[in-house]
Order: C-alpha cells, then structure tokens, then sequence
C-alpha cells in the first residue's frame, strides 16, 4: 500500500489511530501506516475494547454453552485419578472424601479387552481409509468423465440419498438384504450380519454405502472447477483419456485429497459410534471381534451401569489424548505441506 | 475430417442401436398382453415393463456416450437438442475412448443399481401384507396399507407420534439455537482488530480438538438430573465450533463499507448484526441449518448416552433413537399378538419410510446444494 491509498482511504481516516493488533494472527492483516502515539500495549487493548464494548457480548452464550459442556467435563478428569466411585455420596462428596491414585492407568495397559477393541478400531479404520477414500476420488473421476453432465447430475443425487438415511434404517435395509428366508442376499448366502466374521467387513461395506456418495460431492465440485483449456492442450499433446485423467485430473484436486485424507487420518480413533453399536445391538452377543474403541468405552461407560467409573473415565481421558495428538500432528502436516491449516 | 470407418465396430455398433431397441419393445408388448389375459400373475408384467424400462434407461446412456459431444472450434458451444445427438464434426474416436466411456457408463450404472435396489427392496416391505413377504421382489407382491395404518393408529403409534413430535421439537430448537449461538459468536470475532481475539478463538478450537470422553459428560448431566430428558440431548448439541468457523471465514468476506454506512446511519449493533449482516449470509446460514437439521433428525449419538433404551424412558425418545429401539425391541414386545408377529417387519420398514418423509421435503434444497457445488467458507470447490 503507497501512501496515496493511505491517505484517500476514507475508512482509514474515519476509523481513527487504531493500529492493528500486535499479537500474531493467523491471517495476514493489512499493515496501517498510520501510527498512533505510542501508548503501550494496554491502552492499545482498551481502546478496542471501548470500540467492540457492546459488540463482545455477542459471544457470551457461545462461550457459554462451551464453557459449561465442554469445559465443564474436564473437570471430571479428576475422577480417573480415584480409586473408586461410590454411588452413596454425590459428586462433590465423592471428590472430598474419595482415595487418590494413579494407578488407574496402568490399568488400561493390562486389560485385554482394550488391545482387542484398539486393534479392531485400527484394523477397520485402514481398511476403510483404503477403499472408501479412493472410491469417493474414483465414482467422481468417472461421475466427470461422463459426456452428458445431467446423467452425472442425476447419478450424483441418486449416490448421496443414503447419506441422508439414519444408522438405524441402513442397517434395517440391510438386515432386510441378509435376512435368511427372505432377503436378496441372505437367501443365498445366509444371514451374514449375525456372522462374526463378518463383522468387519460389512462395517466397512455399509460405511462405503452410505458416505461414498456425500465424499464424492466435494471432489466433483473440484474437479468441475478445473479450467477446460488445459485438457485441451493435453489433447494436442496426443493424451488420451486414461492419460489425462492420471496426469491431468488427479494432480489438479491433490489439495482437496490431501486435505480430506489428513482430516480422515486424525480421526482415525474413531469408528461411528452410532453405526458400530446398531451393528453390535442386533447380534446380542457383544464379544471381542467386534468391539471397537468407542463401543468399548460406551460399554463400560453408560451400557449397564459403569461398575467402575475412575476406570472408564481414565480410559476415556486416554482415548481423547490421542484424538488430540492426532488433530496435531494432522494440523501441522496440512500447514507445512498446504498452507493452511485444518482450522 | 477423414472418414475412417471401422467396419467391425461399425456393424456391431449398428446392431446395438437396433438389437436393443426392439427388446425394449418386445418386453413393452409381452407385458402388455399379459396384464391383458393374464390377471393372476400380473406382478411378472409389471416386472417386465420394469425390465423394458430398465433397458432403455441404460440404452440411451450408452449410446450418447458412444457418440462424440464436442463443439471444436466454435466460439460457443451450441445447445444440446435432446438425447439423439450425433457426431457433428466427425472426429474420430479411438476403440479405447469408446470402450472406456461405455465401462464408465456401465459401472456407475451398477453403482446406482447397488444404491436404489436394497432401497426398493425394503421399502416395498412397507407396502406389503406379511404373509407374502418371502416372495417380493422390488415390488411389493400383495399391495396393502395396513402396516402405515399399524404404525399411524395401532398399538404403538401413542409412542411413534410423541418420538416422532420429539424429533420435529429437538430439530427446531437446536437448528436454530445453534446456529443463532454460533453466529452472533461468529461476529465480534470475524473483525481484525477484535481485542482478545486469538485467546478467544483457542478457546472455541480447544473444545473441537479436546473432549474429556463421554464418562464425565454423563456423571455432569446426572448431576443435573437431566439424564432420560430430551434437554441433555438439545444442551450437548447446541454448541458446535465447526459452524462457528464457517460463518466466521464468510464474515469476514463482508466488506467493511456497509458496516460504516450502518453505522453512520446510527445503526445499534444488535440492529446491525440482525438487519444487515445475517439477511446478507443466507447462503451459509442456510448451509449450517441444512446440516443442522439433517444431523439432529437422524442422529442419535447423543441420544444413546443419555437416554436409557429401555421402556420407561420411551416418551423421551426422538424418533430415530425410537426406530433403533423399536428395531430391537420389536421380537419381544410381538410376542401376544399374531398379525403384529407377521408383519413385525413390514411395520417397521412403514415407520422408517414415515421417518424419511421431512429429510424428503428437503430434497429440493439438497439438489440445490449438489449443484451449486459447496459454498462453505474457502473451501469453494
């Protein structure tokens, strides 16, 4: 900025001596040349808190919800570090008068069913990530090589309706597909969802089903968005369509497949809460192969009753550590590599 | 523009535009006579002129598709003219561009087959009289009402109407608490100079990143008698810091003059931010409401936690917790009455399809939405 635009910038002048912000932001701002004099830092502060004095309110029932179901919770943390909770006192009396201890954690190291139900979640979390993640990128690969855009149009909305069906009525479709006497599929090749070997397998089909269509959205738009002279360059070329499409098409979404699959690897603790339990609540057996991390916590949480509350606490405090290591590590990758950051 | 004919292809090309054609009729006209003299097994004429219908659903696909649709050299590109368009400017084709368009087109095809037959196939169980469940084939075999009727008026409709007016209560109360919540939040905070800014946005994004697992959540809701009420599940929902990163990222696209202009005009900031700023954000808003309250109506995460499944506590159940737990339940609760153990899964593929029934009202929005491509925040894609 010269200062010619300084000068003739009518909101500049009418905002007054307010320089910008002397804390870093995420953003770049526009640096004003115009200094003020040099009160310091504080008086810097109030003057902008007199300017947004009625505008800060705004924030207050946000902050509030936050603070209190959010924040709030944390508090509990203090619960893993107790030796037991008994039911006979309330909240408070139980942190007063209850034993401390670490031991609670070590715990989580010695339990077997905790390994079984992290070894699933992981094991279906990287099935998953390879075959629902490619397919998205592959149905709008194919959806935009379609010659008629309104049959790819029409085939886009058909493939996202499952998206917009709740956990219980796909997996009631599908217990209708497997059922024995009268399903499709069952009368072939038996009732597959009572199958624990199954399990697995079909987490991972019926996560395919139901979201393979909504991640296709957002590659189409990309791919939609991609300027048409370049395919006609690489035609003159002498590409042909297989060449263009691995060439051309894929490295010109690589941002928005970098971004998704970092965002699906920080969220690889967790298997859907809500389809894994309907799953496992038809079958009534809750046994090991199909226990994933959060079922296991939900489990021993809220299901029965908690028979021990320091413990499922300890391990749900675990268990949000390392979500939260993960959304880290997966922001600095996407900061370093694209720029910008997940949030 | 040399005409390079590939005799082979040409001919088998040519069969396929007359081959097909005159299946799709036949089947139209078999179809036809049976419904004509053959009442008993009318299902078969209707799975026929299914079957013509199907064929020509994928015959004209294939066939556009085999033809090349490019304008070259052209400043504009002309408008289609309905499905039988040609080749205009005779370009040549490889074999590879031809086969690779007819597997593109038959494999998604077969992706939509794969999508909408599980959907027929269950949905027609609505439709259908329990006795003959075991021989539907995506249509239903004896057409009848009773399992709607079932679930509107019978013996558990007092508990389906009261999840279902839970549903339509916790939908409307937490679309427009949240989103009211996060924008107003959204506001203050999409200005530069907002004092406290960085500190206050840590504090939103902490609660994103960090939960303290859902033990201590409960332990707070019991602790505020809440547990078995729909109010734990509205609370838990209302705050939701992905939102409120959206409408920031879109407010602080809003140029500043119109702000100035406002408050020359002696504008309040309430007045400001309600008259001005969010009737200029529908888009987003109406996106964040989209999502809104397609999560609340199908989700029941929330609900799973606190409410207990378990009978006493089904006059708190929104209504696709109530499908979760009627899909559980059902077997036991069926067990003294004879029709109900017949159709016990016609009547829930009705109320499952009754479930849907808002989602589709909102299918022109969502059309919308998949054309338009998504608007939110810079991810414009």
């Amino acid at each position: 900025m010269n200062e010619m635009q300084q000068l003739s910038d009518p909101a500049e002048i009418s905002a007054g001596e307010l320089s910008p912000p002397q804390e870093a932001l995420s953003e770049p701002v526009t640096a004003t040349a115009k200094q003020q004099k040099d009160g310091g830092f504080w008086a810097d502060q109030w003057k902008r808190i007199k300017k947004y004095r009625y505008v800060l309110w705004f924030i207050i029932p946000a902050a509030f919800f936050s603070l209190f179901f959010s924040y709030v919770p944390m508090l509990g943390i203090l619960f893993a570090f107790k030796k037991e909770y008994s039911s006979v006192g309330d909240l408070m009396w139980n942190v007063i008068n209850q034993p401390w201890t670490v031991m609670k954690f070590a715990e989580i190291f010695r339990n077997a069913e905790i390994g079984h139900a992290v070894v699933n979640t992981l094991i279906i979390n990287v099935i998953r990530l390879g075959i629902c993640f490619p397919l998205s990128i592959v149905i709008a690969v194919m959806l935009s090589e379609l010659k008629s855009q309104t049959l790819a149009k029409v085939i886009l909305i058909i493939i996202t309706i499952p998206n917009f069906l709740s956990w219980a009525i796909v997996i009631g479709i599908w217990s209708g597909m497997f059922a024995s006497g009268f399903g499709l599929i069952g009368r072939f090749t038996g009732n597959l969802m009572t199958d624990n070997a199954w399990f697995k397998p079909l987490v991972i089909f019926l996560s395919a089903w139901k979201g393979a269509g909504w991640g296709c959205i957002l590659y189409y738009s990309a791919i939609m968005a991609i300027d048409k002279t370049y395919y006609e360059s690489a035609t003159l070329e002498g590409a042909n369509r297989l060449q263009k499409m691995w060439y051309l098409t894929i490295p010109s979404i690589l941002p928005t497949i970098a971004l998704t699959l970092v965002l699906n690897i920080s969220g690889m603790m967790a298997v859907g809460f809500e389809q894994v339990w309907t799953m496992m609540k038809g079958n009534t057996d809750l046994i090991n192969s199909q226990m994933t991390l959060d079922t296991y916590i939900y489990n021993i949480s809220i299901a029965h009753g908690a028979d021990d509350i320091p413990f499922a606490t300890a391990v749900g405090v675990v268990n949000g550590a390392i979500a939260l290591i993960l959304m880290l590590v997966g922001n600095k990758i996407t900061t370093k590599t694209l720029k910008r950051g997940l949030w | 523009m040399t005409k390079k004919k590939n005799n082979t292809l040409s001919v088998l090309l040519l069969l396929f535009r007359i081959v097909i054609p005159l299946l799709a009729a036949l089947l139209i006209a078999v179809s036809i006579i049976i419904f004509a003299m053959f009442g008993k097994i009318w299902y078969l004429g209707v799975l026929l002129f299914g079957g013509a219908a199907l064929v020509l659903w994928l015959y004209f696909p294939i066939r556009n598709s085999i033809w090349v649709r490019m304008d070259a050299g052209k400043a504009e590109p002309e408008k289609r003219k309905g499905l039988f368009q040609r080749n205009p400017n005779h370009i040549h084709e490889s074999l590879l561009d031809t086969s690779l368009s007819v597997l593109n087109v038959v494999l998604l095809l077969a992706g939509v087959v794969i999508i909408v037959l599980p959907l027929l196939q269950y949905f027609s169980l609505a439709f259908n009289n329990g006795v003959f469940n075991l021989n539907i084939v995506l249509v239903p075999r004896v057409f009848s009402l009773e399992a709607f009727k079932y679930v509107l008026l019978g013996k558990f409709a007092a508990d389906f109407w009261r999840a279902f007016g839970n549903s339509v209560l916790i939908t409307v109360v937490i679309t427009i608490g949240s989103n009211l919540v996060e924008a107003m939040a959204a506001y203050p905070l999409s200005k530069a100079d907002c004092p406290f800014r960085s500190g206050i946005m840590m504090f939103f994004i902490i609660t994103m990143l960090f939960s303290a697992g859902i033990m201590p959540i409960y332990l707070l809701m019991n602790a505020l008698h809440l547990i078995d009420s729909l109010w734990s599940v509205v609370l838990i929902s209302i705050s939701n810091v992905t939102h409120l990163l959206y409408f920031k990222t879109f407010f602080e696209g809003i140029s500043q003059d119109i702000e100035e202009a406002a408050r020359l005009d002696g504008a309040s900031e309430w007045q400001l931010f309600f008259r001005i700023i969010v009737p200029m954000s529908l888009p987003i808003i109406g996106s964040c409401c989209f999502f809104t309250i397609v999560g609340t109506w199908n989700g029941y995460g929330s609900a799973l936690l606190f409410i207990h499944d378990s009978k006493s506590a089904v006059s708190q159940m929104p209504l696709a917790y109530y499908i979760y737990y009627f899909m559980n339940s059902s077997q036991a609760e069926s067990k003294n009455e004879p029709w109900l153990q017949y159709n016990i899964e016609n009547v829930q593929a009705a109320m499952m399809l009754l479930s849907i029934v808002p989602i589709l009202c909102m299918y022109p929005y969502i059309v919308r939405y998949i054309k338009g491509g998504l608007q939110i925040g810079s991810v414009k894609g």
